[in-house]
């Protein structure tokens, strides 16, 4: 505490008078403080919507797999069902979402939240680790019995991209829930780390859309189809979980997230038009490829059945070339007439191995109507099949070229075809006498043939079938198995067999599973002429294989469209925001320029300007105001009314101040302040309310209050002055006109001595008045005369004084002594005069029953404080009365000579020149001395004050 | 006390004043013994026997005074105050007696628990009148207790 304050306030009461009136103006009570709005519950119902989905998602993949239906977690067969482990954890995330729906956040909740994610990464970056690995726990099942065939990719284990996504989702999550000041900053990576999780989530989805899933076949585990969607919901909702403390550290967040749902819409409908296109764009060039393909598969197979045709009808001319002719046959028939003819039987050998060489056949061989072998060429090998023999039994009977289609050779095991031709009797041609086999390996020439493409391809081949039953027979060597020839067989009722397609009469292409059960597309027909179905097949994969690639090209094409254009989106509200901003700021910088001129005019206006808190604390105090209470802004600001100025609670100010405060309404007041060194001055305030609790305007008045006080002490003294005439010279009219009654009594009752009486006191009273009114006149003087100011020695006034009351001085035989004195006085000169004869004057007259009358009369100090001096040894004054012989007509003796105007006229100059005058005296008989500074007359410098 | 005449204490500084009192009392027909004293300080001397009013015989307490306002020394005033103030001699009826009619003078005088205030006549025939009206009403009529009991 301040030493001087505490001086302060121990006169305080007394410091604090409020004297004027107050006025009371009734206000409307200041409007309430704006409320600190909460954050509005924009993304609630979006946040909430997508939790729910991902709940969603996991308790049906989770019923799913109570239940024993993966479908339930797959969205369709032949697809990834989600894991357990992953269906867990979506629903245990939803729940955390959920818990995030409050506002504030309660404790527990923020706690369980946190505790559910933080346990959620854990896990993630376990399975992450592991999935990576290749370690697959049993522990992902759940308890779940999942079953998974060796070599396909297992199911119920959680894909390493959905256990890194998952670990986002956890980081976005625990990085909204920060509560700090900065906390717009791990808000801001939340919020992008959920745009990483949407994103991943949409390309996930949009490769199933594509109908190329990611991942499948490759050594990780994919994430199923209803993962990737229901990360799509996750990561929205973590955006809009992120977003509004993101969002908090920008000024009006209002508009900006308005703005900013315009681009993001912008944004998404831009988006989903490049997805679209995309899409559209890679279909078209899907089917345009598959048409190609098709025209090729269709292409190869009528060359590939032409060929086969042609080859049946090259192999039947063949046939043809023996059958009927007579030649040939009278030879056969020679050679079975007499079979020890050499020259026969070398002829028949030179027309079998003519064949045999021209056409490749693999061996000929020639049978006599019983079926016995009479020839073959080449001869080492091994004998006829039982097949053929039945077969050439039929060409007998029907005495036609035939084809003995695929066969087994029960001899040497290996497949052969076979063309047979009767021999007729050359005479009748009705009688077959053998039969003539041309024997061909189709492994010669056919199977290649076949086999050939006449392009580069991984996967495509022909394949030959014929119906045996209801089962279709693959007839030559296939590509992807050995041994395939006459061995596989597929029932008819495949119907996804191209083959069994095939067979059952379709021509054309066709799509369906092939003997791997590989999806290939076929061109399937009959290959005329015969019981051969041709099967020309590629695999889908093969065909899709070019649009797989463009596909990748598209969806990156997309991607990096749809990247382009959020960037596009985001600078354009980039800019839109900055232009925001930039207006806002120009905004606020005008609004601070004005703010900072109506500062300075308020900071440096001459009023005393302060705002006092509902605390009762300084709030604003102006350089002013400060000066007013001779204190600094910083004494003042923060503390309180009571702690700078104490004891201030009981003055009447502090209670206009309260009123004010409590009441809502303004007053003005007057008011003296006393500083600690005891001078004062005079305010006028004006108090009023306002929002932050009351505005105190102060004004310094003192110097209007010092006149309005000199006003009032003229009023005052002018109002004494009236009285005392009306008073005094009443009195003398009052005797003049009573004893005139009594002169006529007397006159009446012929006394005298009584009318002598009578008249003296008549003319006592006359006397008195006309004395009274030469006093007045020379009073009014004193305030309205103005003699031009002169220089004038203290000796020559002195002087002056003496001679006009000489007489009165002699006549009482006084000794006057006056002090040699250098001292110069600049004023008024005959009112200077009247100060010293009129003490002069006063001494004489009371000088009483002194023997050695005397009058001092001198100067005690020099300078602007000389201090004059008018001395005697009269009968002195009872200091009682030292005030009272200087009012206007007071006398101390009424027997005594004069008016009492004399001291008061003396009194009156001595204030002129701004003088103060003042009476010593021991008592009565001690003497009297009048002491009194002239510092007006004295002081050159101030010519201005003679009067 | 009875018989005895009532004395009268005139506090008046202008000697014509005090002759045209103490001729009318003089006229009057009520038995009274007029003292005058010039100045308020007179007075109180009188009143509290100091300064030459020691004697009980030739300063007996007065039945009524009768005060000017305008007095050398001691105001009318502040003699009024200090009678009033002592509880000997505040039972003394005070009639002022002044020439001033000026309300302010009326308002502290009543202040100060004055008796009566009266108002010099500048008539003759009023002035007459009147002290013959106050010797009757203050002095004949007027009750009041034994100042000493």
């Amino acid at each position: 505490m301040h030493p001087n304050r505490k001086l302060l306030f121990s006169i305080c009461p007394s410091g604090y008078v409020v004297t004027n009136e107050i006025i009371d103006r009734q206000e409307s009570p200041a409007s309430g403080l704006l409320p600190n709005a909460p954050e509005p519950p924009r993304f609630r119902l979006l946040i909430s919507i997508c939790a729910a989905f991902v709940a969603g998602v996991g308790l049906v993949a989770l019923l799913g797999w109570v239940l024993g239906l993966p479908v339930l977690a797959s969205l369709g067969s032949g697809m990834i069902p989600v894991a357990p482990s992953t269906a867990e954890l979506f629903v245990l995330y939803a729940v955390s979402l959920f818990l995030r729906s409050d506002q504030p956040l309660p404790r527990w909740k923020y706690l369980a939240g946190m505790s559910i994610n933080g346990a959620g990464a854990l896990i993630a970056t376990l399975l992450l680790v592991l999935s990576l690995l290749g370690v697959r726990l049993k522990a992902e099942h759940l308890g779940f019995l999942i079953l998974n065939a060796p070599g396909v990719t297992p199911t119920g284990h959680m894909s390493p991209v959905t256990a890194f996504c998952f670990l986002l989702s956890s980081l976005s999550y625990l990085l909204s829930l920060s509560s700090s000041r900065n906390r717009w900053k791990p808000a801001n990576i939340a919020w992008w780390l959920a745009w990483c999780i949407i994103a991943a989530g949409s390309t996930l989805v949009l490769a199933y859309l594509y109908g190329t899933p990611m991942l499948y076949g490759s050594a990780y585990i994919p994430p199923a189809a209803l993962t990737s969607l229901a990360f799509m919901a996750l990561g929205a909702a973590l955006l809009a979980l992120a977003a509004p403390n993101a969002w908090a550290f920008r000024p009006n967040v209002e508009s900006t997230a308005r703005t900013a749902d315009t681009f993001i819409l912008i944004f998404v409908l831009l988006a989903g038009g490049i997805v679209t296109s995309g899409f559209l764009y890679y279909r078209n060039y899907e089917i345009r490829h598959r048409t190609e393909v098709e025209h090729q598969l269709s292409a190869i197979a009528d060359l590939k059945a032409d060929e086969l045709d042609h080859w049946r009808k090259e192999r039947l001319g063949d046939a043809s070339l023996f059958y009927k002719n007579v030649n040939f046959s009278g030879l056969v028939l020679r050679y079975l007439q007499k079979p020890e003819d050499k020259d026969t039987a070398q002829r028949l050998r030179i027309w079998l191995r003519h064949v045999l060489k021209g056409y490749q056949y693999d061996q000929v061989f020639l049978l006599d109507a019983g079926g016995r072998e009479l020839m073959s060429v080449p001869e080492d090998r091994r004998p006829i099949s039982r097949h053929t023999l039945l077969k050439a039994d039929e060409v007998m009977r029907k005495r036609q070229v035939a084809f003995e289609d695929f066969y087994r050779n029960g001899y040497d095991g290996r497949i052969y075809l076979a063309v047979l031709v009767p021999i007729l009797d050359g005479q009748d041609n009705s009688r077959p006498i053998g039969t003539l086999v041309f024997r061909i390996d189709p492994k010669q020439y056919f199977y290649p043939f076949l086999t050939r493409w006449p392009m580069p391809s991984g996967t495509a081949e022909t394949l030959l079938v014929r119906r045996e039953g209801n089962e279709a027979v693959f007839l030559n060597e296939l590509r992807f198995r050995k041994n395939a020839a006459l061995n596989l067989r597929r029932p008819l009722d495949q119907k996804e067999l191209p083959a069994a397609q095939a067979v059952l009469g379709l021509s054309g292409i066709t799509e369906g599973r092939d003997y791997r059960g590989v999806p290939v597309m076929a061109d399937v027909r009959a290959v005329p002429g015969s019981p051969w179905f041709l099967v020309s097949r590629i695999d889908i994969s093969e065909v899709y294989g070019p649009t797989r690639e463009k596909l990748w090209m598209t969806i990156v094409l997309v991607m990096a469209l749809i990247t382009g254009s959020g960037g596009g989106v985001g600078l354009a509200w980039r800019r839109q925001r900055t232009e925001f901003y930039r207006m806002k700021c120009e905004t606020a910088e005008t609004l601070r320029a004005s703010e900072e001129r109506y500062r300075q005019t308020i900071d440096n206006m001459m009023e005393g300007l302060q705002i006092i808190g509902f605390d009762w604390r300084y709030l604003y105090v102006n350089d002013s105001a400060a000066g007013h209470g001779r204190q600094t802004k910083e004494e003042l600001l923060g503390r309180t009314i009571m702690e700078v100025y104490p004891g201030i609670e009981n003055t009447e100010v502090f209670a206009v101040m309260r009123s004010c405060m409590e009441k809502r309404t303004s007053h003005t007041i007057e008011n003296e302040f006393i500083y600690p060194d005891g001078t004062g001055s005079w305010f006028e305030l004006s108090i009023q309310p306002v929002p932050e609790g009351i505005l105190i305007l102060s004004a310094d008045i003192t110097e209007r209050k010092k006149k309005e006080m000199e006003i009032e002490e003229k009023n005052a003294e002018l109002e004494r002055f009236i009285y005392t005439i009306s008073h005094d010279l009443k009195s003398p009219l009052v005797t003049v006109k009573t004893f005139l009654g009594y002169l006529r009594e007397d006159l009446t009752a012929d006394d005298a001595e009584k009318v002598g009486k009578d008249m003296g006191y008549m003319r006592t009273a006359a006397e008195k008045m006309g004395v009274l009114l030469d006093e007045l006149l020379e009073m009014s003087r004193v305030g309205r005369m103005v003699n031009p100011p002169v220089q004038v020695s203290f000796a020559e006034l002195v002087e002056e004084a003496l001679n006009a009351v000489a007489g009165n001085i002699a006549e009482h035989k006084v000794e006057v002594r006056v002090s040699d004195e250098k001292i110069t006085l600049y004023g008024d000169r005959p009112r200077l005069v009247e100060i010293w004869q009129n003490l002069v004057e006063n001494a004489v007259k009371f000088m009483g029953d002194q023997a050695l009358p005397r009058i001092e009369i001198g100067v005690e100090h020099y300078g602007p404080g000389a201090v004059f001096f008018v001395r005697d040894n009269g009968m002195g004054i009872d200091p009682r009365y030292r005030e009272k012989i200087f009012g206007l007509f007071d006398k101390l003796d009424p027997k005594s000579e004069g008016t009492g105007l004399g001291l008061a006229l003396v009194k009156r100059i001595v204030e002129m020149y701004r003088g103060k005058i003042r009476l010593e005296s021991e008592g009565p008989g001690k003497g009297t001395c009048f002491r009194f500074t002239l510092p007006g007359a004295v002081d050159k410098k101030d010519k201005g004050e003679g009067v | 006390m009875k018989g005895e005449p009532i004395v009268i204490l005139l506090v008046e500084d202008d000697p014509a004043h005090a002759e045209i009192v103490r001729r009318n009392l003089e006229g009057g027909r009520i038995a009274n013994r007029l003292e005058h004293v010039a100045d308020g300080q007179a007075a109180l001397d009188y009143l509290y026997r100091r300064n030459g009013f020691s004697d009980p015989a030739r300063a007996p307490l007065p039945g009524i005074i009768l005060l000017d306002l305008r007095l050398p020394k001691v105001d009318g005033l502040e003699v009024l105050k200090t009678i009033k103030s002592d509880p000997d001699l505040l039972r003394i009826p005070v009639v002022v007696l002044t020439t001033s009619a000026a309300e302010a003078d009326m308002a502290r005088a009543y202040d100060n628990h004055a008796n009566s205030y009266l108002v010099k006549p500048v008539e003759y025939s009023h002035f007459v009148e009147l002290m013959e009206t106050l010797g009757y009403y203050w002095l004949a009529w007027n009750r009041r207790p034994f100042t000493n009991e």
